[in-house]
């Protein structure tokens, strides 16, 4: 999965990343760690390096970090910022 | 530092 880039555009400030929605005239933001989540999805990952990344980078246990990533990406997927794969 | 799971807020619209 990857963050949609047609009429999206992000910027961190302040440990928060601020996305905006051209498509839907949105703007929203996340916390640290939904900033952390965010910058892999510039890229190509799957669930396993997001729930790794937040494991690395707050030292919280993989079960913990699993539900958390899964529920940020519904949120995500909710909102239509991530990229469709055919 | 404290971690807080990760969470999408809408902040407003650009219109």
């Amino acid at each position: 999965m990857k963050l949609r880039t047609e009429s999206v555009s992000w910027r961190e400030i302040d440990g928060e990343m601020v996305i905006l929605d051209l498509e839907s005239s949105t703007y929203m933001k996340t916390n640290e760690s939904g900033s952390t989540l965010i910058r892999m999805l510039v890229e190509e990952r799957s669930m396993d390096e997001l729930v790794q990344s937040l494991v690395d980078a707050y030292d919280v246990p993989a079960e913990e970090a699993s539900e958390d990533a899964g529920a940020f990406v519904a949120m995500l997927r909710e909102r239509n910022l991530l990229e469709t794969t055919a | 530092m404290t971690y807080q799971p990760p969470v999408l807020e809408e902040v407003g619209s650009v219109r």
